[in-house]
C-alpha cells in the first residue's frame, strides 16, 4: 500500500534523505523512528504530495504520488506535526469542507460520531481558533481518520494529546490497521512505536540505520531478550546510533591517517 | 535588569538586523535582483517625474509652484491618513501576537523595552513602504531649488516623524483598545477605527478640492484670490502640514517651526506608546485580545441553504463557501472590502467633479483616458483582493495541498470566486464615469470592454502572481499587498491595462473626431478597429490564461 523506492531529498547541498526504501503492506502498522533531522518528516512530506523527491519514488495505495497525485491524495489521509487549521472555522466546518472535497457521502452523521468520540460535540460549533492544542490536534486526526482512507500517514500524533485521547489514538491506529488498512506513522516516543508498530525503519541523518519487526532489530543490534543491553526498543534504537557513530568515528580516523600518510609521502619526496 | 536593560535592547536591534542579513543572503538572488531593478525604476522615475513637474510648473512661476505644494502637501496627507488606517491592525499584531513575544517577554529586561522593539517594527510594517515612496519626490524638490546639504537628513526626519505620528497614535489606539474594546471585539472596534479614518481620509482630499483650484483658475473674477491662497502657507493646522512647510522651507534654506511639533509629539508618542504597553502587559490588559466567546452547544448545526447549493459545484464551490465565510468572519479580510468600496466612492466623486470644458470630443477623449486610471483602481484592489487569495490561506494551506485536486483547479476556484466581485466593481465604474461624463457609445463601449478585459485579466494576473509567490505566514492580509510580489503585480496590473487602452484608442479617437466619418459603431469596423478588438482579446486571453498557469506551475513546484 505505500512502497518508498530510493527516495532522497537534497536541500542544497544538505542531503535530508538519502535513497530511503521500504514497502508497507496492507493491514500493517509502519513506524519511521529517529532524532531530530534524521529525515522522517521529509519522507512523510514526500508521501502525502507537499515535498518534491529530489530522486526516487513514492506510492500510495499502488499510486505514484507526483505523477498520479488525484488518485494518490483520494486514497490517504494525512495528520501533521502540527495542527493548523482555519481559525475562523468551526471544528464541524472544518469537517464537512474536509469531506465535500473527497465527496463523502453521509458526512452529517460520521461528523457527529467522532466529535462525539473525541468529546469534542459541545466545541462542534464553535470557531478552532478558540481550541487548545490538544483540541486541534484531535480535529486534525478526524479531518485525516473521517474518509475511511486506505492508508494513513501520521507525523506525531501525539503532541498534545491527554492521556485518555493519547489512549484512543494508539487504538484507533491498531484498529485501522488490523481492518487491512496501512498505516505509517512517525513519533519520537519509542514506547509508542514498540507499542503499536508492527515493523520499523530507524534513520539517522537520512539514512537507514536498521529495519524489520522488532525481533529482527533486536537481532541485528545483539540486544535479544537477556542480551547485553536489554531487549527495549530504547536500547535498540541507541545500539543503533551508537553503532553509526562508532562506523563514523571510525571511517574519519581512516580518512585522517590517510592524509597524514599522504602528506608524509609528499615531505619525503619534497 | 537595569544595568543589563539598554545592552539587552541593543542586542535586540542587532538580533533583528542579524535576521535580516541571513534572510537576505538566503533568499531568492534573483527575486531580490528583480525587486532592486524595480526599486530602482520607481526611484528614478519619482526623481525624474517629479523634476520634470517642478520644471514645467515652475515656468509658471510661483503660481505653478504652489500647485506643486499643494500636491505635496495632499499626498504627505493622503500616505499619512492611509499609514493610520494600516498602524492600529498592524500594531495589534506586533504588540500582541508576535511569534517572538513570549520569548522576549521571560528575558530579563522591563517589558517596555521590548514594546518599545514592537512599535519600532510597527513602523516598518506600516510606514516603511510610504517613508521610502515620499523621500525620492522630496530629495527632487531639494535638488530643483538647490537646496543647503542640512535640507536632505532634515527631510528625512521630517518625513520618518510625520509617519511616525500615526503609528505611535496606532499603537497607543491598540493597547487602549484591549482595555476599554468591548470583550473579544478588540479586532472589529480596531477595524472601525481604520474605517472612520479611511472615510476621513475622502472626506479631507475632497475637501481639498483640488479640480475647483484649477477651475477657480479659469476664472478672471476669482483669479486674485487663487493668487493669495497659493502664495500663503500651506493648511498649518495638522501635521502633514507642518511637514510640507517646513520641507518647502528648508528647500529655500530656511528652518520653519512646523518641524518642532512634529519632533515633540513623534517623540511624545513614540515614548508613551512602550510605556503604556509595558504598563498593560503588567496590568494585563490583553484580555480583549480572544476573538470570540464560547457559547458551548452540542446541538449540531447543519450547513446553511447557500452551502449547500456552493457545494453542489464540487471542490470550487466548497473553496468559494469557505474563502467567503472567511473573509465576513476576519476583520482584518472584511476591511479590505471596506477600502475597495472607498477607493471606488472616491475615484467616482472626482470623475463627476472633473471641471471639463462642453465640448463632446474633449470630454469624449478625456473619458476614454480616464479608463488607464480605473486600471489603476481596480490595481489597487487586486491588490488586496486577488494577489492575497492564495497567501490568506495561511498555515492551513496543507488542508489544500494534500486533498484530492490539482494546484491547476485551485488556482482556477479561486479565480472564478473573485471575478465577480472584481466584473461588478470594474463594470460599475467604466458604465458609471461614462453616463457621468456623457460619453458617446463607441467610448462607452469600449470602457465596458476594456472593463471585462480588466476584470479577467487583473484578477487572474493577482491570483497567478500570488500562487506563485504566496506568503502564507503573514498575520495580516494588509501586509500581503505590500511585498515584492504585490508591488511586481501592480505594476504589472498597470501596463496590462495601459496596453488595453492603447489598443482601442484609434477607434475611439476616429469616433470622437470624426464622427461624421464614423457614424454608429463603424470605427469598429476598420482595420484598426478590428485589429484593435482581436488585439485585446488576444491580451486578455493570453494575460488570463497565462497568469492562471503559470502561477499554478509554481504552486505546484511550492515545497
Amino acid at each position: 500500500m505505500i512502497e518508498v523506492q530510493n527516495f532522497s531529498k537534497r536541500f542544497g547541498r544538505h542531503i535530508a534523505v538519502d535513497a530511503l526504501s521500504f514497502q508497507v503492506p496492507a493491514g500493517q502498522l509502519f513506524g519511521l523512528l529517529g532524532s531530530n533531522g534524521a529525515g522522517k518528516t521529509t519522507t512523510i512530506r514526500a508521501l502525502v504530495g507537499l515535498t518534491r523527491p529530489s530522486s526516487g519514488q513514492v506510492w500510495v495505495a499502488g499510486f505514484d504520488v507526483w505523477q498520479r497525485p488525484i488518485e494518490a491524495k483520494l486514497s490517504f489521509g494525512y495528520i501533521p506535526d502540527r495542527p493548523h487549521l482555519y481559525g475562523k472555522l468551526t471544528g464541524r466546518e472544518t469537517l464537512r469542507f474536509v469531506a465535500g472535497l473527497r465527496k463523502m457521502q453521509g458526512a452529517e452523521r460520521e461528523i457527529d460520531r467522532w466529535l462525539e468520540y473525541f468529546r469534542l460535540s459541545e466545541f462542534g460549533n464553535e470557531l478552532t481558533e478558540t481550541y487548545s492544542h490538544g483540541m486541534r490536534q484531535k480535529l486534525t486526526i478526524i479531518t485525516a481518520l473521517l474518509p475511511r482512507p486506505r492508508v494513513l500517514i501520521v507525523d506525531e500524533p501525539m503532541v498534545g494529546l491527554d492521556p485518555h485521547a493519547a489512549r484512543q489514538v494508539r487504538e484507533l491506529f491498531r484498529a485501522h490497521a488490523d481492518a487491512g488498512n496501512t498505516v505509517l506513522l512517525t513519533t519520537h516516543s519509542l514506547p509508542l512505536a514498540e507499542a503499536v508498530c508492527d515493523r520499523l525503519v530507524v534513520l539517522d541523518r537520512g539514512k537507514v540505520l536498521g529495519a524489520g519487526s522488532m525481533d529482527e532489530l533486536r537481532s541485528q543490534t545483539n540486544t535479544l531478550r537477556g542480551g547485553v543491553d536489554g531487549d527495549s526498543l530504547e536500547r535498540v534504537f541507541f545500539r543503533l546510533i551508537e553503532e553509526e557513530q562508532a562506523s563514523q568515528e571510525e571511517a574519519s580516523q581512516k580518512q585522517a591517517s590517510q592524509k597524514q600518510t599522504g602528506q608524509e609521502a609528499a615531505g619525503r619526496q619534497g | 535588569m537595569s544595568a543589563s536593560g539598554p545592552l539587552f535592547s541593543a542586542s535586540l536591534v542587532l538580533l533583528k538586523l542579524r535576521g535580516l542579513r541571513n534572510a537576505l543572503l538566503r533568499g531568492p538572488k534573483v527575486g531580490f535582483a528583480v525587486l532592486a531593478l524595480l526599486a530602482a525604476l520607481l526611484i528614478w522615475a519619482e526623481v525624474a517625474g517629479s523634476l520634470r513637474a517642478l520644471r514645467f510648473l515652475g515656468s509658471f512661476g510661483f503660481i505653478g509652484l504652489g500647485v506643486f505644494r499643494r500636491v505635496l502637501e495632499t499626498g504627505l496627507l493622503v500616505l499619512s491618513a492611509g499609514v493610520t488606517f494600516s498602524a492600529v491592525t498592524t500594531a495589534i499584531s506586533t504588540l500582541y501576537l508576535s511569534e517572538d513575544l513570549n520569548f522576549l517577554l521571560t528575558q530579563p529586561t522591563a517589558a517596555w523595552r521590548v514594546f518599545a522593539l514592537k512599535v519600532g517594527e510597527t513602523f516598518l510594517a506600516a510606514a516603511l513602504v510610504p517613508t521610502l515612496l515620499t523621500l525620492p519626490v522630496l530629495y527632487a524638490l531639494g535638488v530643483f531649488f538647490a537646496a543647503p546639504w542640512w535640507f536632505y537628513p532634515l527631510t528625512t526626519l521630517i518625513t520618518v516623524l510625520l509617519y511616525a505620528l500615526p503609528v505611535g497614535l496606532g499603537a497607543l489606539s491598540a493597547v487602549l483598545l484591549m482595555r476599554l474594546s468591548p470583550v473579544s471585539r478588540v479586532r472589529e472596534v480596531a477595524t472601525g477605527l481604520g474605517v472612520i479614518i479611511s472615510a476621513g481620509l475622502v472626506y479631507a482630499v475632497r475637501a481639498l478640492h483640488p479640480e475647483q483650484l484649477v477651475a477657480r483658475a479659469a476664472d478672471p473674477l476669482q483669479l486674485g484670490a487663487v493668487l493669495r491662497e497659493l502664495s500663503g502657507g500651506g493648511n498649518l493646522a495638522w501635521p502633514h502640514g507642518w511637514a510640507a512647510e517646513s520641507v518647502w522651507q528648508a528647500a529655500h534654506g530656511s528652518l520653519h517651526w512646523g518641524v518642532w511639533p512634529l519632533l515633540g509629539l513623534s517623540v511624545l508618542l513614540g515614548v508613551a506608546a512602550p510605556l503604556l504597553a509595558g504598563y498593560a502587559y503588567q496590568a494585563g490588559w490583553a484580555r480583549n485580545l480572544d476573538s470570540s466567546r464560547l457559547r458551548l452547544d452540542p446541538t449540531p448545526r447543519r450547513p446553511s441553504a447557500l452551502q449547500r447549493r456552493l457545494a453542489r459545484l464540487g471542490a470550487g464551490g466548497l473553496l468559494a463557501h469557505k474563502d467567503l465565510t472567511l473573509t465576513l468572519r476576519d476583520p482584518t479580510q472584511w476591511s479590505q472590502l471596506l477600502v475597495l468600496v472607498a477607493l471606488a466612492a472616491v475615484y467616482l466623486v472626482s470623475i463627476r467633479s472633473l471641471p471639463l470644458p462642453p465640448i463632446p470630443g474633449f470630454r469624449g477623449v478625456i473619458g476614454y483616458l480616464q479608463l488607464a486610471f480605473q486600471g489603476f483602481v481596480l490595481a489597487g484592489v487586486g491588490v488586496r483582493l486577488a494577489f492575497p487569495a492564495l497567501s490568506t490561506e495561511g498555515r492551513a494551506y496543507w488542508l489544500l495541498r494534500t486533498a484530492p485536486f490539482t494546484a491547476w483547479q485551485l488556482v482556477q476556484a479561486k479565480f472564478l470566486g473573485l471575478l465577480p466581485v472584481m466584473l461588478t466593481l470594474s463594470l460599475t465604474l467604466a458604465l458609471l464615469s461614462g453616463l457621468l461624463l456623457g460619453l458617446g457609445t463607441v467610448t462607452l463601449l469600449a470602457s465596458v470592454l476594456i472593463g471585462v478585459c480588466n476584470a479577467l485579466s487583473l484578477t487572474a494576473l493577482g491570483v497567478g502572481l500570488g500562487a506563485a509567490l504566496p506568503r502564507f505566514t503573514a498575520d495580516n492580509p494588509a501586509e500581503i499587498g505590500f511585498s515584492p510580489g504585490g508591488l511586481l503585480y501592480i505594476a504589472l496590473a498597470l501596463l496590462l491595462s495601459l496596453i488595453g487602452v492603447a489598443l482601442l484608442a484609434r477607434p475611439v479617437l476616429l469616433s470622437v473626431t470624426a464622427s461624421q466619418l464614423y457614424p454608429g459603431l463603424s470605427a469598429f469596423g476598420n482595420a484598426w478597429g478590428v485589429g484593435g478588438l482581436l488585439g485585446l482579446l488576444a491580451l486578455t486571453g493570453l494575460g488570463t490564461w497565462g497568469a492562471l498557469k503559470w502561477g499554478a506551475a509554481r504552486l505546484d513546484r511550492l515545497e
